[in-house]
């Protein structure tokens, strides 16, 4: 029975520890520490780094399969950027989502590896990143545009009596977007690696239980190894999805529809 | 019209042969045959060169998850596993 | 669940938005220009 009771929580793998701290009390009480969600995040940074960085193969114009993999990168997002916002104009913005995409992407798989911790599981980080994007596509729209920028709250070709409704609508759905583009993200990583938890636990309970039972859990244990594959490709389709997103985002802000 | 009359020789030859000169003195000049290997020089380079050079290997994927899986165990082992050594959940 | 002290909120965002900054300088500035300049040399080779 006591199996039962103190079964930890499958959340508990996302949870933030303090490794490091450091309190100081300058500055009001200044309390710099470093967590585990930072060390990853600087993990995945330096890994984002590495990787661009030497799987250059001597520049050279023939690629290998490193440099192949960075360009076909390259080329994704490129195609993303150039297809959502503009042609021309939109590759300004190229750097931000490359660098977007690989971060999101890098975190995501790190989240991947056993005993590793899921970064982009955080809804404070995903929201952080996606109330930016929207909020630098609002203030882009402001500046570019001026006070016009409210007609993207204006269907095009709507009666005078629908008005109000439609741009209360759109306002809403607006405003929704910053909630559902970090939603997207976080729920998807975390719903992923907590089915994936309490599936192997489960599982390990059912072959650590008997002989006949080892080879029973070997059917839910190929489950979960099919299961950890589709993890792999949603952690791919995240970054893809968050990238392809801010895009249409940033272009809304640019063209106003 | 006068320079389709006059040979070529004629217009300047020693100002042309100088530029010519100049010309075929750069082409001299760029190395020729084929790229020397590139030597590694330090421990990243080396890396790059054993692994993403002319031979790659997936290799790195391979470092990158061990050395996570092993920082990954050592923060779990320090903050909970070895709490519950003996007794299993 | 240390995660839902406001702290923590501010620490791991500090944390991801200086890490993005910097990534987005580096790449901007060093590794994605080396991505052009390949692809085009490649044009000048081939179709030029």
């Amino acid at each position: 029975m006591s199996n039962f009771i103190n079964v930890i929580s499958p959340l508990d793998q996302f949870e933030v520890r303090n490794l490091l701290s450091l309190d100081a009390p300058i500055l009001g009480n200044l309390s710099l520490s470093l967590t585990n969600i930072g060390l990853y995040l600087t993990i995945a940074g330096y890994l984002v780094f590495i990787i661009g960085l030497l799987s250059s193969n001597n520049n050279k114009i023939v690629p290998n399969a490193w440099s192949i993999s960075q360009e076909s990168i390259y080329a994704t997002v490129h195609s993303i950027v150039t297809g959502q916002i503009n042609e021309k104009n939109g590759q300004v913005y190229f750097p931000f989502m490359y660098v977007l995409f690989v971060f999101i992407l890098v975190n995501n798989l790190i989240g991947m590896v056993p005993y590793s911790f899921a970064a982009t599981s955080h809804f404070i980080l995903t929201f952080s990143l996606s109330f930016t994007v929207v909020l630098g596509a609002t203030i882009l729209g402001f500046s570019k545009h001026g006070l016009k920028f409210f007609s993207l709250f204006v269907p095009a070709g709507c009666p005078l009596a629908l008005l109000p409704l439609l741009v209360m609508i759109e306002f809403i759905s607006y405003l929704a977007r910053n909630v559902s583009l970090g939603l997207r993200l976080a729920a998807n990583i975390l719903s992923g690696h907590m089915l994936l938890n309490i599936l192997s636990g489960f599982t390990y309970n059912i072959m650590t239980s008997g002989f006949l039972f080892f080879f029973l859990g070997l059917f839910p244990l190929a489950f979960i190894i099919a299961f950890s594959g589709l993890e792999l490709g949603i952690a791919f389709i995240q970054a893809q999805v968050f990238v392809v997103l801010s895009c249409s985002y940033i272009k809304d802000g640019l063209d106003l529809h | 019209m006068v320079s389709s009359i006059i040979p070529p020789k004629a217009i300047g030859g020693a100002a042309d042969a100088a530029r010519m000169q100049n010309v075929v003195g750069f082409y001299e000049k760029l190395p020729r045959g084929a790229a020397p290997a590139p030597k590694p020089r330090g421990l990243i380079q080396w890396y790059q060169y054993r692994y993403m050079g002319q031979k790659a290997s997936p290799m790195p994927i391979v470092h990158a998850v061990g050395a996570l899986i092993f920082l990954g165990y050592a923060q779990n082992y320090y903050f909970h596993l070895r709490h519950h050594k003996n007794n299993a959940h | 669940m240390p995660q839902l002290v406001p702290f923590f909120f501010v620490n791991q965002v500090v944390f991801a938005f200086a890490i993005f900054v910097m990534l987005i300088y580096v790449f901007s500035k060093y590794i994605l220009p080396r991505f052009v300049r390949l692809f085009a040399t490649r044009l000048f080779i081939s179709k030029l």
